[in-house]
């Protein structure tokens, strides 16, 4: 039994991952679901709710997924993050690995098996939303998908990267899961000013949408700056609980 | 090699405006089972803490002689999803010591889990949660346990169980345990700290505290007539006090023992009451600890 080991348990006896799973194969389901039949929905409604609503094209199918993957999907991977990093929450379990393995020890296997959980499920619910928009609409360019998926998967990385960076502040799960999300929220408002948007993480999240409408890839800057920001966050972290009494 | 394994000098913890040790001096000899006895709130959890390296002290130093150290809190948890062997092979593959795989069956067979190893944490009991924590600390065969309470809140037997378990130990590893229940203290300890308030008020062996505080006193059982007998013992010079306990049992604290083995039955003999027996007193570690605490 061996550290990583106790992480995949984790993530497998308490039903985690199939929480992932569930939601972001959801997710990727209900995504070309309501680019093709929104519209017909709206017209059940009158001439006035199919106004309200823009035209659907082949895209919608995965804007729509990245759409609740962002808010849905990141609270849950955010709790599941934090459920992992936040291993000072019960003393006696903290007295158990912190007498017996570096704080580094502890961390990066819950660190990378949370971050691949997450973009592993992330990318499970875009196959199904690629396919179900290819079997409903229309195939889009597999290339540009794959590509802003991993970049999208880089942001998560980043958003576990910040939980536990909260994780060594905080010690309650839900606490942190929360601050954590609201952190990636007041992240995301930064793009407001424009020169720091090419920076910033948040630049990762629309990569896809643009994309697959043949938009240009000019996502290196937000690339680098995420992973100086992983690799600085994962160190302040680990340094952060090692000074932690418990 | 030295002798002393665990040593703290002046050593101290502060939360805030708290003192939870007061520059304590503490020596704990290489083998030695080492009880470090005090009320709830003295700062031994907050010791051990700091031996363990979980706490930073805030003045003052500790030297512990070996990295090979095992800790027990006092209310051991795991996570609820592991099964009992796995949280013991889990502990043995993390001291990273070449510890044979068979020491986790071992072990689970030494704490009485052999028939619970492949159950899930969850539905353990809180002894079974003690002698599995106990387990998952002896696996790694460490030179030094630290253990918080080992046997608090739990039932007569479970407590039997786990002091088995630490006189076992005795002479393999240096054990330092913390206790507020002195008969478990007595029971199986070589030496003794008192520590209350953040201070250690006595530190050495256990026969030595007990000989240092051991009271002069007799306990005479009478038919009837303790109060006649306690006015005859009273102006006797060798009497220090004498304390009645109803109406036929008598506690005679004494300042000259060799007298009072001359003079007292002949003093209850003079009273013309029936006495059913003399008894030397004998000093528990209670007594002991209240004395020393007061």
């Amino acid at each position: 039994m061996s550290l990583w080991r106790l992480e995949w348990l984790r993530l497998w006896r308490t039903q985690r991952l199939m929480i992932l799973l569930a939601v972001f194969g959801a997710l990727g389901l209900l995504g070309p679901l309501t680019a093709r039949y929104l519209p017909d929905l709206m017209e059940s409604f009158g001439e006035e709710a199919v106004g309200a609503v823009p035209p659907m094209t082949p895209p919608d199918g995965i804007t729509q997924y990245m759409g609740n993957a962002i808010q849905i999907g990141m609270l849950a991977v955010a709790f599941i993050g934090a459920a992992a990093l936040v291993f000072d929450a019960k003393p006696e379990i903290a007295v158990f690995l912190r007498t017996r393995a570096s704080i580094r020890d502890i961390f990066v296997p819950r660190f990378a098996v949370a971050a691949a959980a997450s973009a592993a499920t992330f990318g499970f619910g875009m196959v199904i939303a690629y396919v179900g928009t290819g079997v409903l609409l229309e195939w889009l360019d597999l290339w540009a998908v794959i590509v802003g998926s991993v970049l999208f998967m880089l942001y998560l990385v980043f958003a576990i990267a910040l939980v536990g960076v909260v994780a060594s502040i905080l010690r309650s799960v839900p606490g942190v899961a929360l601050v954590s999300v609201g952190a990636l929220i007041i992240l995301g408002l930064l793009s407001i000013v424009g020169a720091l948007a090419p920076w910033l993480p948040g630049a990762l999240v629309g990569a896809i949408d643009s994309l697959i409408r043949g938009g240009e890839f000019e996502y290196w800057r937000s690339i680098v700056a995420t992973l100086i920001l992983i690799a600085a966050m994962v160190p302040f972290a680990i340094r952060r609980l090692e000074a932690r009494e418990v | 090699m030295s002798s002393v394994i665990v040593s703290s000098a002046g050593l101290t913890k502060r939360y805030g405006d708290v003192t939870a040790l007061d520059r304590v001096d503490l020596e704990v000899t290489r083998g030695s089972v080492y009880g470090l006895v005090g009320p709830n709130g003295a700062g031994k959890t907050t010791m051990l803490g700091v031996l363990a390296g979980l706490r930073t002290a805030t003045a003052g130093s500790t030297a512990v002689e070996t990295a090979s150290i095992g800790v027990l809190p006092d209310t051991p948890q795991f996570d609820r999803w592991l099964t009992g062997r796995e949280v013991v092979a889990l502990s043995r593959n993390l001291a990273g010591d070449p510890v044979p795989p068979s020491a986790v069956d071992d072990v689970l067979e030494t704490a009485g889990l052999t028939d619970a190893a492949g159950r899930r944490v969850k539905g353990y009991s809180r002894g079974m949660l003690q002698r599995l924590g106990l387990a998952s600390v002896i696996v790694t065969e460490p030179d030094l346990l630290l253990l918080d309470e080992p046997a608090a809140a739990l039932d007569p037997a479970g407590r039997r169980e786990v002091l088995d378990l630490i006189l076992a130990l005795r002479g393999k590893s240096t054990v330092l345990f913390s206790s507020h229940i002195l008969d478990d203290v007595q029971e199986v300890c070589d030496d003794i700290g008192i520590l209350t308030r953040g201070q250690i008020m006595y530190q050495g062996s256990l026969e030595g505290l007990l000989n240092r505080f051991v009271l002069d006193t007799f306990v005479v059982k009478l038919r009837s007539g303790a109060e006649d007998v306690e006015q005859a013992l009273a102006s006797e010079p060798w009497v220090k006090n004498v304390l009645v306990e109803g109406d036929k049992k008598v506690v005679v604290d004494v300042a000259d023992v060799a007298t009072a083995e001359l003079r007292l039955v002949q003093v209850l003999a003079a009273t013309g009451h029936r006495v059913v027996s003399v008894t030397k007193g004998t000093t528990s570690l209670e007594d002991v600890f209240l004395e020393v605490t007061r």
